[in-house]
């Protein structure tokens, strides 16, 4: 029985890596091509598939409606028994700003404590309510291919993380083209992108002695035909990873969340040319036992406290996040009532955060209404205000070094957040 | 002691150029035509000489009845091959969420097990060419099962049949119809049609989008696809299964007219409006052109070939659309013979490499698509990228080679050679084949490489996998154990020639 299939279906529950980098090789080993620059940052993309709810993830503790919405759900406001974490120029330590009339009305849920505790007193965690994408189907698969592709007239071009590395005009000697082999978020680009699944999976681990037969492709990938071309980068490429240490790193939970984030930090300490990180945790679609807002021990709260352990470990790993932009973003938000199984069903706007040595501290949106969530419907969804490609537009352009009309060409991005600093 | 296989086959030597090409242009064809030589075939083969084979393969139009017969415990196709009674199929829907995995399953294994075993291997690769061409993400269709009935009825009777006739076969399709929302359309609604199918109709079914970035039809034409297929919906039929149906509530109606008129909808009513238009997009010139450039690509190479599409082209509305004496006239071209000499003209999809190992390697594949060795199978491909039916957009998996000689995609590929090569669930090679008595290292390699289809492989080369494994080409042939065996046929996978066609 090959193990091939065991990791084939791991990725399939939900956990994946995919990891793009420009370059590869030896060429990047030694390469000191990415001067540490505002617009050399390197970008994580952390994507919670299932559709995340963002009202606990930045639950708006001052509407009454909330509450009213929300009956067991609603995360109790700042200084109440597991009350949410406030998002206040004042918690921030006078690092974070705010739309008029937000401050104070929406906090953090608590198990992002570790996050709170550190980034956002630097002013380094940026909240981004009601955000999202377009596509109103509540369809987890259209929902996400629209995600992936930065919307339905890009389809055919490929994934937009694989067009931003395309479009970041690098000195890399790497040639490999479109990818459908990764996620669809880093693949599908004619680009110069090479893909590394993940370190376990970037090896050879099949044959009884790799070494030797590693030794032995690399002279039957002597030549110059395209097929030889790809395979010898490849092969220096797997000569390189094997050289990493895939263990996890100190400080990262033992889970599996804790365990990518490891690998990513492992990789951009090793190789230079790998300048974004895409990562998918599954799990969030929660119809029904979400967890009672006051429960610590709730379903999401659990898996919040995952996520926000897992980035702590990273950002301290990183100091900081320095040069390092972090998004966690998902493919929709949920409905603002509670259904009758104590969750939440297919809605639109979700809660994305930023984070990293590259973003202002606060909340950050378009078009808020006088309170973050307008009226009190009877039943619905929170309408999204701003589309995830503003953030993505800035933080392309001010930090990534990406001409951004090129990842987005039927987006305009002229409207900024303020975002990026 | 090789057992089973015939004192000529041994030979190197056999040279059966019966119709004047060379060894070299027989492996080509076997390679290009078929998923690739089963052990001792390139041998019959050159007995039988490449036109013969050639020929051969263009009159095997339907599925190899020996192949067909390896699905007998596929037990949801028996439920949409049989058109069980109307319990079964509620039944089949009723435990719909149980049955989605099944389903897949049996999909996908259908396709392995045919590539593998049919004799009609040219067939196999025209079934695998329209599934892409007409392609339906499984997951984007309500009821997987339907796919069942889309890939036996609708793709593979009309495989090697016309083009015409597929396309409506597609066009009357609940999964195409679903998938591409032509079932909502509603052209009295105040949205209108919806444009989804009429669009992919148009640029990705027929008329095309050609290379250099032409179309002959414009924004206007696919609104009046999109009008003339309005009403092309599904119902809910015996048991919730869902069957086609033609809503006239939902139909626009016309006049209607494409390409400056070169159709009119005419005096046409109804769902005859969409019928009509169909006919006259599949014998449209700019049809033929899409179509013989996709063919061309397919089995000639990566690169364009303006005027063996353009005569290929011409024998497509010269025969009314079928597909045959396209293909025959595409295997007898000059270009074709020049790119089969080349050895990176096409690269082997993932599907493609999957199969040819195993086939090479003499597998033994078990009828039963819900098996353990089934189920890894299926996870391999996932992990290549490349299952049946999973392609997420209208335009099918890719069919240029740069599409697949990606970073993860050759690191999964060397994998799967060695755990092809050596695998313990029935698909390992046969090492006692290649242990020669009395024979040397040397001699066992090139055996090896012979079955696989790397004829002609490399003094340089055969050194080094004889070094792989501690041993040198003058060695016996007898310090050959089997894991020794196993690595030189996993390394063999790994080849750069076994990665192309």
């Amino acid at each position: 029985m090959s193990t091939l299939s065991r990791r084939t279906f791991l990725a399939g529950t939900g956990v994946g890596v995919a990891t793009v980098m420009t370059g590869l090789g030896t060429t990047l080993l030694t390469s000191a091509s990415f001067a540490q620059s505002d617009r050399n940052d390197r970008l994580v993309l952390v994507f919670l598939n299932g559709g995340a709810d963002g009202l606990t993830i930045a639950p708006p503790y001052g509407l009454d409606s909330y509450r009213k919405l929300r009956p067991t759900l609603a995360v109790p406001a700042p200084g109440e028994a597991h009350g949410a974490l406030e998002l206040t120029a004042a918690s921030s330590n006078g690092n974070a700003v705010f739309p008029t009339g937000i401050e104070g009305t929406i906090g953090l849920h608590p198990s992002f404590k570790p996050l709170h505790d550190t980034l956002w007193k630097q002013g380094r965690l940026a909240v981004l309510p009601m955000m999202g994408i377009p596509n109103l189907s509540r369809s987890h698969f259209s929902a996400e291919k629209w995600f992936h592709h930065g919307g339905p007239a890009n389809v055919r071009r490929g994934g937009w993380l694989g067009r931003a590395v395309e479009a970041k005009d690098v000195d890399s000697k790497y040639t490999s083209t479109y990818n459908p082999n990764a996620d669809p978020m880093v693949s599908g680009s004619p680009a110069s992108v090479g893909v590394v699944n993940s370190l376990d999976r970037f090896a050879l681990t099949r044959f009884n002695d790799n070494p030797t037969a590693l030794n032995a492709l690399t002279q039957l990938y002597a030549g110059t035909d395209r097929v030889q071309q790809s395979g010898s980068r490849v092969i220096q490429g797997i000569k390189d990873i094997a050289g990493v240490d895939a263990r996890l790193r100190s400080g990262y939970p033992r889970n599996k969340t804790g365990q990518a984030l490891s690998e990513v930090a492992t990789l951009f300490s090793a190789f230079d040319g790998i300048r974004i990180a895409a990562l998918r945790f599954g799990g969030w679609d929660h119809h029904s036992g979400m967890g009672a807002g006051t429960d610590p021990n709730g379903r999401m709260a659990v898996m919040l406290s995952q996520l926000a352990t897992s980035l702590r470990a990273f950002s301290d790993d990183t100091n900081g996040l320095e040069n390092i932009t972090v998004m966690v973003v998902t493919e929709f938000g949920r409905t603002i009532n509670e259904n009758g199984s104590g969750g939440t069903d297919h809605g639109q706007a979700g809660t994305y955060l930023a984070m990293g040595s590259g973003v202002k501290g606060g909340v950050f949106g378009h078009d808020y209404p006088d309170q973050l969530v307008l009226q009190e419907p009877e039943r619905g969804d929170s309408p999204v205000l701003t589309d995830f490609r503003s953030a993505a537009w800035e933080l392309m352009d001010r930090r990534f070094g990406v001409e951004p009309s090129a990842v987005f060409p039927d987006f305009d991005g002229s409207r900024q957040l303020g975002l990026a600093r | 002691m090789v057992v089973g296989v015939p004192a000529r086959a041994q030979s190197e030597d056999v040279t059966a150029v019966l119709s004047g090409l060379s060894k070299a242009d027989s492996t080509a064809a076997i390679k290009r035509l078929t998923f690739g030589p089963r052990p001792g075939q390139l041998a019959t083969v050159n007995k039988q000489g490449v036109d013969a084979f050639v020929d051969e393969q263009l009159s095997k139009t339907s599925p190899d009845p020996a192949a067909e017969s390896r699905l007998a415990q596929f037990r949801l196709f028996g439920v949409a091959r049989r058109r069980d009674p109307v319990d079964t199929v509620r039944a089949m829907h009723s435990r719909y969420m149980d049955q989605a995995a099944a389903v897949r399953m049996e999909l996908t294994h259908s396709n392995l097990l045919r590539a593998v075993y049919s004799d009609h291997q040219l067939y196999e690769m025209m079934c695998q060419f329209w599934m892409d061409h007409f392609t339906v993400q499984l997951v984007d269709v309500g009821h997987f099962a339907l796919m069942i009935p889309y890939q036996e009825k609708v793709i593979r009777p009309n495989a090697m049949g016309t083009f015409r006739n597929l396309l409506k076969a597609t066009a009357h399709a609940p999964s195409m119809l679903q998938y591409l929302d032509n079932h909502v359309s509603d052209a009295n609604s105040p949205e209108g049609v919806n444009e989804n199918y009429g669009r992919e109709l148009l640029e990705l079914h027929t008329l095309g989008i050609h290379g250099d970035g032409s179309q002959v039809y414009n924004e206007a034409d696919v609104y009046a696809a999109s009008q003339a297929m309005s009403g092309w919906t599904v119902e809910y039929a015996q048991g919730n299964w869902l069957e086609y149906k033609f809503l006239a509530r939902l139909h626009g109606g016309g006049p209607l007219s494409l390409l400056n008129g070169q159709w009119t909808s005419g005096s046409a009513s109804g769902k005859a409006v969409g019928d009509s238009m169909l006919d006259f997009l599949a014998g449209h010139e700019s049809t033929a052109r899409y179509l013989a450039a996709k063919l061309c690509r397919r089995f000639v190479s990566d690169d364009d070939h303006p005027a063996l599409v353009a005569s290929a082209a011409k024998v497509y509305l010269d025969n009314d659309t079928a597909i045959v004496p396209v293909l025959r006239h595409i295997f007898a071209s000059e270009e074709f013979r020049q790119a089969s000499a080349r050895p990176d003209a096409k690269v082997r999809k993932p599907f493609e490499i999957m199969v040819a190992m195993l086939r090479a390697a003499g597998s033994d594949i078990t009828g039963d698509p819900h098996s353990e060795q089934a189920k890894e199978l299926a996870g391999f491909l996932e992990e290549l990228n490349h299952r049946p039916w999973h392609w997420p957009t209208p335009d099918g998996y890719p069919d240029h080679g740069s599409s697949w000689l990606t970073t993860a995609g050759l690191v999964s590929r060397f994998n799967l050679a060695a755990t092809i090569a050596g695998g313990s669930d029935g698909y390992s090679v046969d090492p006692a084949r290649y242990r020669i008595d009395a024979g040397k290292v040397n001699g066992s390699i090139r055996r090896l490489a012979k079955d696989v289809g790397l004829i002609g492989l490399g003094t340089a080369h055969k050194r080094v996998l004889a070094a792989a494994v501690g041993l040198q080409l003058s060695s016996p042939s007898s310090e050959l154990t089997d894991e020794k065996l196993t690595t030189i046929a996993g390394l063999l996978f790994a080849h750069p020639r076994f990665q192309t066609r």
